[in-house]
């Protein structure tokens, strides 16, 4: 059974299920057939480093080791921000109801990148005033944790077009006003100085 | 970051730059002394030692293959098992094994419920945000509100001058934008409709600039979007979906050869013996039941056959049939037997059961 979402408006719980929507459900998708020139089909695969061991899909790992060169299981690392000091971990956001307490604007929603969209289906219907205030296009943000983990996402909830509620997990952005002064420079490419070789009289 | 040659309404242009934006994270993982910890990739299993390998160096016997594993331990190379990747390369191999150094590739277009479309040779589109034709603005503004709620903006980028004459180009912008408190649809190619492509074959956006304005200062926000807000379009009627997906599988799941030292396959019920043509599907109950035995857990031939297409598809359709159940309290496969072409009660208002065959990996070309 797809998971449901439980939120929270004005002490009112309500719950939704969610459908991923991406481009694939929207407009299709394309494909990449590789074949070798005997019309045979390819596979990617991983030549290590020694040039003669083929690793196929599936065939590395990922592990954390230790200065002292001691694997370490990912149960033992803990999270820290930038100065070092703990981050408490929030459990995903399926286990337990989502306040819908903050409004934010346009322009802070605008400071967000989109990473994930979700149609939400809310079965047994929304409060009537969190339908109102969506109508007149109110955005709710909360975080937002699929998982569970030290580093939950900002999202939103909205109400599209065509009348369908949004959650949309993001990614915060940093916009900054930049003056006269502060003036960029362009992405130059290096130039390249052509090799004595590579100079051709007979052209001339 | 991209320059890009950007044109105003006036039709003046210029060469500026594009810087990213996006927060870094902030959160590290360290051990328990307090030290952030190697992220080392290790070798797990080399293409000498997959199944099909074994399998095969063992005459395609199963019996000989666990004698050989007994015997020999031949699937685990010790030697190499476990060392480091470090300078490793992205490779092409062929179905024999053999890296390949010449390609073909195609492009297989799907639509949105994952049917095939199209088949074409693979195409790379140029970048187009430095050409010589500038990016335009196409004239089309869109409150912010609004735009807010159609599309998804995966993506931004801040426009920023590089010299006085841009400075004033760029504030002019975003002074006319933030008084309109609207985005401006820009484009490339002539006429501003081609979507923006920053890297050769990468996935093409549609580019909206913001315009916000503080006193002499301000900031020009180019919001990349490659998607709409919108309801994934309806399912066609059930039944034409589950013929469709059935039918291939049937055909899968036809009597093929059984390898010899292998318990044969229950007999499996042949297709109905119906003289018409043959693209007709058969009944999906009669599928359903000739390929009962793949999905049943305690059958013998389950783990062969479950990673081929038809067993996906049988489950994709057993799930379409549990799903119309679920709704319905009907018996799952009475219910797709019987379902005439009409809304299915599933989502109400015509919506059927999604059912796309194939999972799409590749990005087509931009449509919002």
């Amino acid at each position: 059974m797809a998971r449901t979402l439980e939120f929270r408006f004005d002490g009112l719980p309500f719950r939704c299920g969610l459908q991923k929507v991406d481009r694939g459900a929207l407009y299709g998708a394309v494909d990449i057939e590789t074949r070798d020139a005997a019309g045979l089909k390819c596979e990617t695969a991983v030549l290590s480093q020694d040039r003669r061991t083929l690793v196929p899909s599936g065939g590395t790992a990922l592990g954390y080791m230790g200065s002292d060169g001691r694997w370490i299981e990912r149960s033992e690392l803990v999270a820290v921000n930038a100065s070092g000091a703990r981050l408490n971990v929030v459990g995903s956001s399926f286990d337990g109801p989502i306040d819908l307490e903050i409004k934010t604007s346009p322009d802070r929603f605008l400071d967000h990148a989109i990473k994930s969209a979700y149609l939400l289906d809310a079965a047994d219907g929304v409060p009537g005033a969190l339908q109102s205030a969506l109508k007149s296009g109110t955005i709710f943000k909360f975080d937002f944790s699929y998982r569970g983990g030290a580093n939950p996402d900002p999202a939103f909830l909205l109400e599209g077009t065509d009348d369908a509620i949004w959650l949309l997990v993001g990614e915060s952005h940093e916009p900054t006003y930049v003056g006269f002064a502060q003036a960029a420079s362009l992405d130059e490419p290096e130039a390249e100085t052509p090799a004595e070789d590579d100079l051709n009289f007979d052209m001339m | 970051m991209p320059n890009i040659n950007l044109r105003d309404k006036r039709n003046r242009d210029a060469l500026v730059r594009a810087d990213g934006i996006a927060q870094t994270s902030i959160v590290r993982y360290v051990d328990q002394k307090g030290e952030q910890p190697k992220l080392r990739h290790v070798l797990r299993a080399t293409a000498e030692h997959t199944y099909e390998k074994l399998r095969a160096d063992a005459g395609g016997d199963d019996a000989v293959l666990a004698a050989n594993l007994v015997k020999s331990d031949s699937d685990t190379d010790l030697e190499r098992v476990g060392m480091f990747l470090t300078d490793t390369s992205r490779v092409y191999v062929n179905t024999n094994g053999e890296i390949v150094y010449q390609i073909q590739q195609t492009e297989i277009v799907r639509d949105a419920f994952g049917v095939e479309k199209e088949r074409r040779p693979r195409r790379r589109l140029d970048p187009n945000v430095e050409s010589e034709i500038p990016i335009t603005w196409t004239g089309r503004m869109i409150k912010k509100a609004e735009a807010i709620r159609r599309f998804v903006f995966s993506g931004k980028l801040q426009i920023v001058h590089v010299n006085g004459l841009t400075y004033d180009f760029l504030y002019g912008m975003a002074k006319e934008l933030a008084e309109a408190d609207s985005l401006m649809l820009i484009g490339a190619g002539k006429g501003g409709k081609e979507p923006l492509i920053f890297r050769r074959g990468a996935t093409p956006f549609r580019g909206f600039l913001e315009g916000r304005v503080d006193g002499d200062k301000y900031i020009l926000l180019l919001h990349l979007s490659k998607l709409e807000l919108k309801r994934p379009a309806e399912a066609p009627a059930i039944n034409a979906v589950v013929a469709e997906a059935v039918q291939p599988a049937a055909a899968a799941v036809a009597p093929q050869p059984t390898p010899p030292a292998r318990e044969p396959l229950p007999a499996p019920v042949a297709p109905p013996a119906d003289p018409t043509p043959a693209k007709k599907a058969p009944s999906v109950a009669d599928v359903l039941a000739a390929t009962a035995h793949v999905a049943t857990p305690d059958a013998p031939v389950k783990a062969d056959i479950e990673d081929t297409v038809a067993a996906a598809k049988i489950k994709k359709t057993r799930k379409v049939a549990a799903k119309v159940a679920d709704a319905t309290g009907a018996d799952a496969m009475a219910t797709l037997a019987s379902a005439p072409p009409q809304p299915s009660p599933i989502r109400g208002e015509g919506v059927a059961a999604k059912p796309r065959a194939n999972k799409p990996k590749a990005q087509p070309e931009a449509k919002p």
